[in-house]
């Protein structure tokens, strides 16, 4: 059911098999049983969400769906969500992953209290952390943007890059930094 | 005093309120001209009835909208709220509307009702004499609404879920729908004294592939709620789906479930009108595509029979819209509608079917809920996704339900999550749609069906 393939992504997902079913299904249509973990080395658990005041739902949901089908854990506290609250369901869920989106830019304003805020906390030292959307308001290069983030404590960033790119990039660092 | 005035005295006590005059109030009410009555023009017109969107800051720069408005023969006047009246933050809505006034910038994206009062906002309203439809998307809008009626604005847009799942993350939905009851009451009492004040729901929603049985429940479970509390004239809505067919038989299923579901509550005398959104996703930045896309809109209005048109303008996407923008669409939008005829009665009655039994089972769905009142039942069903509504933000949804497009662009669901979909409607509805794609592909196709009409 959960089995992935050699890019880490799940296979085809069973959408003709429930056809007979009455019940609502306790598989989900992407073939993810939720809230079951670890069955294969990709399935670390992730808390994501959109930062700040910021109401973006749509692409919200489209991660939340394409993670579970890549086998993760997803704990998607949604849109409007404070970097307290980040870290406060990394430390609950004792997540690998944190992945923070932003789409309308005030992400940059925020991520200047990410270090502070972390260090706070005792035992997140092993969390990857990762952004990704519109990192910043109007105009701006990749190059100068990524580094920038990297300083404020972001182990990946991605600035205008396509889901599933980005979360591509999310597996091969996972493989290469998290070996189980 | 009954417990309402109790509650209204408390809520018109608001500081920013200068000295509400009931008595006054009511008076005017009683003898306000019937062209002030939007429920008026949908008992006496013979055609769509038109009404754009728009609210500026400042009295003047409303004033000059609607003198553009005007010439351009607009039938219904919008009062478009601004963002910090939307989240009763009087204060910042105050100062930004000075700021507004001293520096012929715009500082806030609406008109701020409470702010301006009814005393000098009834002016304007009297003056133009049409019809005028209040636009907000408040969770609590008991102070508002006052306003608005006290000012002649007599169609009151909105609902305790329409007005809260597509814009909020946490506001308490219980609240809501208290909230909303003294809406619906202070609207029935009005309703008593001269034509009726129109209630109307947003159907809308997220705008972003809801499937017809999710926004025909909520509409019809609105009006219940509306319709309960005594209130006479409703408008239930919906937007541009995508597909022809698919809009023609969500009115077709829509007004003959509105007048099913009216007289099971003995609400026969109500009137119920269908209002139509031109399509309310992401619009093309090209202004001359914008345009064609209206238009269109307006077609597939005539087609479904809608009483009013709510139009969009050529700048969409760009921003919020010049006063000339939005006048034009009224004058094209006229101008379609004018020349439109002997348009031919389209019928699909296998998708008729299939669409009012899912209606049925999620509303038997509603009603079986153990609560003891309707409130209360459609609150316990939203909680447990029996309504799941997708791309809402907020928490209360159940965000189970997943639909994609199929060739003809209907949208169809997937996967019904706790929704309670009959099993040959939902046999029916994934057999329209080619599943056998891994997620990523399906997870491309809800993206390209986002946004169909870019």
């Amino acid at each position: 059911m959960n089995r992935l393939n050699a890019r880490g992504r799940a296979e085809a997902p069973e959408f003709t098999t429930d056809i007979t079913r009455d019940t609502p299904p306790a598989v989900g249509a992407f073939g993810i049983i939720r809230g079951c973990t670890r069955l294969n080395p990709w399935a670390m658990k992730i808390v994501t969400g959109v930062i700040g005041n910021d109401i973006h739902v749509v692409a919200n949901r489209l991660m939340d769906l394409s993670l579970n089908a890549r086998g993760y854990e997803v704990f998607n506290l949604g849109v409007n969500t404070y970097l307290e609250e980040f870290f406060d369901a990394s430390v609950e869920t004792g997540a690998d992953v944190l992945l923070i989106s932003s789409l309308n830019g005030e992400a940059e304003g925020w991520s200047r209290d990410v270090k502070p805020l972390k260090a706070k906390y005792k035992n997140l030292d092993d969390l990857v952390m990762m952004i990704g959307g519109n990192l910043t308001v109007g105009s701006g290069n990749a190059t100068d943007i990524i580094p920038r983030y990297q300083n404020y404590g972001f182990d990946l960033v991605c600035h205008q890059v396509d889901l599933n790119t980005g979360l591509d990039m999310l597996e091969d660092y996972l493989r290469e930094h998290k070996p189980s | 005093m009954s417990q309402l005035q109790e509650e209204r005295e408390i809520i018109l006590g608001n500081e920013n309120v200068d000295a509400f005059d009931f008595d006054e109030v009511r008076e005017f009410v009683k003898g306000a001209d019937e062209k002030l009555f939007i429920s008026h023009h949908f008992e006496t017109a013979s055609k769509m009835l038109v009404q754009p969107r728009g609210g500026f800051p400042t009295y003047e720069k409303q004033f000059a909208l609607y003198e553009f408005f005007v010439d351009a023969k607009v039938d219904v006047l919008p009062l478009t709220i601004d963002s910090n009246t939307r989240l009763n933050d009087y204060t910042t809505a105050k100062k930004m509307l000075r700021l507004s006034e001293a520096n012929e910038v715009d500082m806030l994206n609406g008109y701020p009702l409470v702010n301006h009062g009814y005393r000098s906002t009834r002016k304007m309203m009297t003056h133009f004499n049409h019809p005028v439809s209040l636009r907000h998307g408040t969770p609590d809008a008991r102070l508002l609404i006052e306003i608005a009626i006290a000012s002649g604005i007599f169609e009151i847009e909105g609902g305790p879920i329409t007005y809260l799942l597509p814009y909020s993350k946490n506001f308490p939905l219980d609240k809501a729908f208290l909230y909303w009851k003294y809406v619906e009451r202070v609207c029935a009492d009005y309703s008593t004294l001269n034509k009726p004040i129109n209630r109307e729901s947003f159907g809308p929603l997220t705008a972003t592939l809801v499937p017809p049985s999710i926004t025909i429940v909520i509409q019809l479970l609105e009006m219940l709620l509306s319709l309960e509390e005594g209130v006479k004239s409703f408008s239930i809505s919906f937007s541009q789906q995508g597909s022809m067919t698919q809009d023609i038989v969500t009115a077709k299923v829509t007004r003959d479930l509105a007048k099913h579901y009216a007289a099971q509550i003995g609400c026969e005398d109500a009137v119920i009108h269908l209002v139509y959104h031109q399509w309310m996703g992401a619009f093309p930045t090209n202004r001359d595509s914008a345009d064609q896309l209206i238009n269109m809109s307006t077609v597939i209005a005539s087609m479904c029979g809608a009483d009013k048109i709510i139009t969009k303008t050529r700048e969409e996407a760009v921003g919020i819209p010049t006063k000339e923008a939005n006048a034009q669409t009224v004058a094209n939008t006229q101008y379609t509608l004018n020349i439109l005829s002997g348009l031919p009665a389209v019928v699909d009655e296998q998708e008729e079917e299939i669409l009012c039994a899912e209606v049925h089972a999620i509303m038997e769905a509603v009603f079986n809920d153990p609560a003891d009142t309707l409130w209360r039942k459609v609150f316990n069903s939203i909680k447990n996704g029996i309504i799941d509504v997708p791309f809402s933000p907020h928490i209360i949804n159940h965000n189970k339900m997943i639909t994609i497009r199929d060739a003809h662009k209907n949208i169809r669901i997937i996967e019904r999550g706790n929704v309670p979909i009959p099993d040959h409607c939902y046999r029916y509805e994934k057999s329209c749609c080619n599943l056998n794609k891994d997620t990523t592909d399906i997870v491309n196709d809800i993206i390209h069906d986002i946004g169909i009409m870019q």
